[in-house]
């Protein structure tokens, strides 16, 4: 962050910059973004935590019952535990995936080939189609008896049986995250494309000349220096992802059975679908624990690799 | 060789990126009775368009198009003025609380919408901004701020400051310097950043979902749980939820078409440059 | 949270104005407020049929009715709904609610008592007995029923000419027909979303499960049922994710359960192997509890917070005539009226061949519930997800019997504690 300061009117200097205007000015310009993003965000996490200590429902008032919905929760409620463990695993499984097969897109794109304006094109559509939408296409894509995608492996001699892709659990859970990544993956192989195009010449046509192959050179030299940028995206797609409500509603629903019910989807279910405030503001209060887990650990490796090659 | 390669993993990559699409394209072009066939066809048989006007007229396509651009359009709109105006003091003042300020506004990306919606829908409802229009656009504007102090602060940090030295030997105070000086260069940037909000607001749905109740002022994307059933109102209509997906998508393409190399830089600038 | 708020877009003085209007109304149904033009707002259910069934109330009642339908998709209205109901949304004043609307709504006080309404008392003598055991279980008229469905077991008489009568005929013609190579499947029930809760409803009702609890034996026995289903394979593992219309039509399934406007549809669909000789309807097979089957319906609901609530009250003495809900069943292609005297109207059963199909509407009706527990509660939400989660864990195969039972066990306690 810049700690320059802009050139001040002589005028200025000695005075208590409290009372003049500029100072005013300054604030004007950042509080209404300040508070009105506090209001919508902090205000209502503090509602929200407040709501987890209640047992406010549709055939409750809301009296303050102390811990006793994260108790229920954590003790009795095999869904949440389920989903919490669901919710770990399809972050961690598409923010991966995305970030690997998104580099790998972003160096094949970076090889000087033609059509770049197309391909950049068709890769936004998968990213701007509103998940709901993705997920709804997706699951028609899914269907197992009647499905094209069945029908296409089938035919291609790639598969002998019909693959549940929706119907059985484990492999519905499979099927959420490659939507997921399909949705996503552009995003982060744009993101690596603007990091390998700021990367220095110097130093990868030095290791050429050292006598490197391609894969070393990437292993050695561009996979270290793009360190950075990977935790960048890790924290921002962990984040985006642990949060996934919109394609999975689309696509599965939380099912089968509750197989695919990620926290975000508990947490709508209980507290909108069933008017349970108080008991879903709890699954909430998880889910931000969560969330907060992965930006801090992706922000922190961030800072400490920025650092270290600031030195 | 290699760029045979190449050329095969691309060409492989962008079909498959492309494909979901396309069979969404392919579906709204045929009758339900034709895409229900099994075995399921990749190709239509004939073009049926007949789902385009009946979608038009008895799906209020254009209603909800006038309240997603409205909607969409003026909290991103919103979001860039606001967003821009505390980028520039946090770019070229030093002021009590900055750091704070600066450090909350990004720290708040890590506050899940979902905690947020339980909250905002109680208070709107206490308060009667349930169910109206500047509630919603209120809500996508505060959602998209941080997105566009950190794209526009990061923009404005990369003009250098001897321009403003400049100007301000010219008398420009801390307007003049805003408008000869900034805004000129960060107007790109600015324009990226509403298009990135206003994407981002067109296919917003769980806010929109829970906080609009009346169909006058329900955007598109909450349209597409609303397909009026087909002929037979046993069967679920995909013929027309495909035609549906389609006029959602289909306002963006031509902007994205237009400015895909802006946005690519737009998303980068947000992401990669803190 | 509940019912003391309204919404404060609209006029305050007026709505209230009306609204008390309507409770004078409640009582002296003839009192019109006549100063405005009598509006109603109605959201209904459907495609192309009912909105000239409305215009044509419209022009005879004087009174405007703006209609509007509900998605087709089951999952989506009922979000809908819930939202509706939960922010007293005063701008439907009549809604098509089905039992678990109305029970959702007349529970919660979301929705008008019509008892002592003419509309009711007029028509009562008429109604079919599943709606009165259904208005004594909630206690009140919450919705005046147009029309009555019912859960059917169906079987294509080509590949099982005489439906089974237990269980375990079930199992024997189910692996009998069962062609997997082929992709045929000897009993196909309808479960996917939004779906499965009348599965399990069904199976725990044939097992004698004690619904109130689900700790029993016999609910365990439902469950292991429903999984044998699946593991003696007479059911594709899909059927959780599947609709089997397309597959019933296309004459791979050889038993199956779909609503009963689907008789009209499979002996209409392009393609279609069924003419009413092989299109077979019976009973359910006897379970060790019963063999009763389920009934749905929709009817029209008046919401408490409707901005034009005296209005629609007087529209429901239109509505609920018999000759209006012959009207609109006509208009629908026969869809089964909730009259005893329009079952056996000739027009109607020209139309809905149903009635007359298998061993007839009556034998098929007999004993028949409405989906108790979940439409008496006001916790309809909370059980219904549920139960469509009950049955899609069963199906889903990932947990034993047992551990289904456990987890819904747990799942009532969160309900009953009300947390």
């Amino acid at each position: 962050m810049t700690t320059t300061t802009v050139a001040q009117g002589s005028a200025e200097h000695g005075r208590p910059r409290i009372l003049t205007s500029r100072y005013a000015i300054i604030y004007l310009f950042v509080l209404p973004a300040f508070v009105l993003r506090m209001l919508y965000s902090f205000i209502p996490l503090v509602q929200t935590v407040w709501l987890s200590l209640t047992n406010r429902s549709l055939v409750n008032p809301g009296a303050f019952v102390g811990l006793q919905n994260y108790q229920f929760a954590l003790t009795r409620d095999k869904t949440l535990i389920n989903s919490l463990g669901y919710t770990i695993a399809y972050t961690a499984a598409s923010t991966l995936l995305e970030t690997v097969l998104g580099l790998g897109i972003a160096v094949l794109m970076m090889q000087r080939l033609r059509g770049r304006g197309f391909s950049n094109f068709v890769m936004l559509l998968p990213w701007v189609m509103a998940p709901l939408l993705a997920g709804v296409v997706w699951r028609v894509i899914y269907w197992e008896q009647s499905g094209l995608l069945n029908f296409m492996l089938l035919e291609a001699g790639l598969i002998d049986e019909l693959v549940r892709w929706l119907s059985d659990p484990a492999m519905a859970r499979v099927s959420v995250v490659v939507l997921t990544v399909w949705k996503n993956v552009s995003w982060v192989a744009l993101i690596f494309m603007a990091a390998l195009g700021s990367l220095s010449k110097e130093v990868l046509e030095a290791a050429a000349v050292d006598g490197a192959n391609a894969l070393q050179r990437f292993w050695f030299v561009t996979l270290p220096l793009l360190r950075p940028s990977i935790y960048l995206v890790l924290m921002l797609r962990g984040m985006a992802e642990v949060q996934t409500f919109e394609q999975i509603l689309g696509l599965t629903q939380g099912g089968p059975g509750n197989a695919t019910r990620t926290l975000a989807l508990y947490s709508y279910q209980r507290f909108f679908v069933e008017l349970r405030y108080g008991y879903g503001s709890a699954i909430n209060v998880l889910l931000l624990l969560l969330t907060v887990a992965i930006g801090g650990v992706f922000a922190w490796l961030l800072y400490r690799s920025g650092t270290r090659v600031a030195r | 060789m290699l760029r045979l390669v190449q050329y095969t993993l691309l060409l492989v990559t962008l079909v498959l990126l492309l494909f979901p699409i396309y069979y969404m394209l392919a579906t709204s072009v045929m009758t339900l009775d034709e895409f229900l066939r099994v075995p399921p066809r990749l190709v239509p048989g004939n073009l049926n368009f007949d789902n385009y006007p009946f979608m038009v007229r008895r799906w209020n396509y254009l209603p909800g198009l006038f309240n997603t651009i409205m909607i969409a359009g003026l909290s991103a709109l919103g979001a860039t003025l606001l967003g821009g105006m505390a980028a520039y003091s946090f770019s070229r003042a030093t002021f009590a609380g900055k750091a704070l300020m600066y450090s909350l506004l990004v720290a708040s990306i890590a506050v899940p919408a979902m905690v947020t919606l339980g909250p905002i829908f109680i208070t709107y409802f206490e308060i009667g901004l349930l169910d109206t229009r500047h509630g919603i656009i209120l809500v996508y504007l505060a959602g998209g701020l941080p997105l566009a102090v950190l794209v526009l602060f990061t923009y404005y940090n990369s003009i250098p400051r001897e321009l403003d030295d400049a100007a301000a030997i010219d008398g420009c105070g801390w307007f003049g310097t805003l408008f000869r000086v900034i805004l000129p260069i960060a107007l790109p940037g600015a324009f990226v950043t509403f298009l990135l909000l206003l994407i981002a607001g067109w296919n917003e749905f769980l806010f929109a979902f829970v906080l609009t109740v009346r169909p006058e002022i329900r955007v598109l994307t909450l349209r597409l749980l609303e397909v009026p059933s087909g002929t037979n109102i046993m069967q679920v209509p995909y013929d027309l939820y495909a035609v549906g997906g389609v006029l959602v998508l289909l306002p963006l393409v031509p902007l994205l078409f237009r400015v895909q190399r802006q946005l690519v830089t737009g998303i980068t600038f947000g992401a990669v440059k803190e | 949270m509940s019912g003391s708020q309204r919404l404060s877009r609209r006029d305050f003085l007026r709505t209230t104005a009306v609204a008390g209007a309507g409770l004078g109304l409640t009582a002296t149904t003839s009192i019109g407020v006549a100063q405005e033009e009598k509006v109603v707002n109605m959201v209904g259910w459907g495609g192309d049929v009912p909105p000239e069934f409305m215009a044509a109330v419209s022009e005879e009642t004087g009174i405007q009715i703006n209609y509007d339908a509900l998605p087709p998709v089951w999952n989506d209205v009922m979000a809908k709904i819930t939202l509706w109901g939960q922010t007293q949304f005063d701008g439907i004043d009549v809604l098509w609610a089905d039992d678990l609307i109305g029970g959702l709504w007349g529970m919660n006080g979301w929705a008008e008592d019509m008892t002592n309404t003419n509309a009711w008392q007029d028509n009562k003598d008429d109604v079919v007995d599943n709606v009165h055991v259904l208005n004594e279980a909630v206690g009140g008229v919450f919705r005046l029923f147009y029309f009555l469905g019912l859960e059917p077991f169906f079987y294509n008489k080509d590949l099982v000419p005489e439906p089974p009568t237990t269980w375990e005929e079930l199992f024997s013609i189910g692996e009998a027909v069962t062609d997997q190579e082929n992709g045929v499947w000897g009993w196909h029930p309808r479960t996917e979303g939004g779906h499965a809760f009348n599965t399990v409803l069904l199976a725990l009702n044939h097992a004698g499960g004690d619904l109130e609890t689900l700790a029993d034996e016999n609910s365990l026995v439902a469950f292991q049922f429903m999984q044998d289903w699946i593991k003696r394979g007479i059911s594709s593992p899909t059927i959780i994710s599947e609709n089997n219309f397309g597959l019933a039509a296309a004459g791979k399934v050889g038993m199956w359960w779909n609503y009963e406007g689907n008789y009209n549809s499979m002996l209409t669909v392009e393609d279609t192997v069924f003419t009413e000789e092989n299109l077979g309807l019976a009973r359910f097979p006897m379970g060790p509890g019963s063999d009763v089957g389920l009934v749905h319906g929709w009817g029209y609901l008046v919401p408490a917070a409707g901005q034009n609530k005296a209005t629609a009250l007087e529209l429901m003495d239109v509505l609920a005539t018999r000759e209006k809900m012959k009207d609109i069943s006509v208009r629908y292609n026969g869809l089964v009226p909730a009259m005893n005297s329009l079952i056996e109207d000739e027009e109607i059963v020209a139309l809905a061949r149903v009635l007359s199909a298998g061993p007839g509407w009556a034998e098929l009706l007999r004993g028949a519930k409405f989906r108790e527990p979940i439409v008496n509660s006001p916790q309809t939400t909370q059980l219904w997800q549920m139960f469509e989660q009950l049955g899609q864990q069963v199906l889903a195969l990932e947990l034993t019997p047992e551990e289904v039972q456990e987890w819904a066990v747990a799942e009532y306690d969160i309900i009953k504690m009300g947390i």
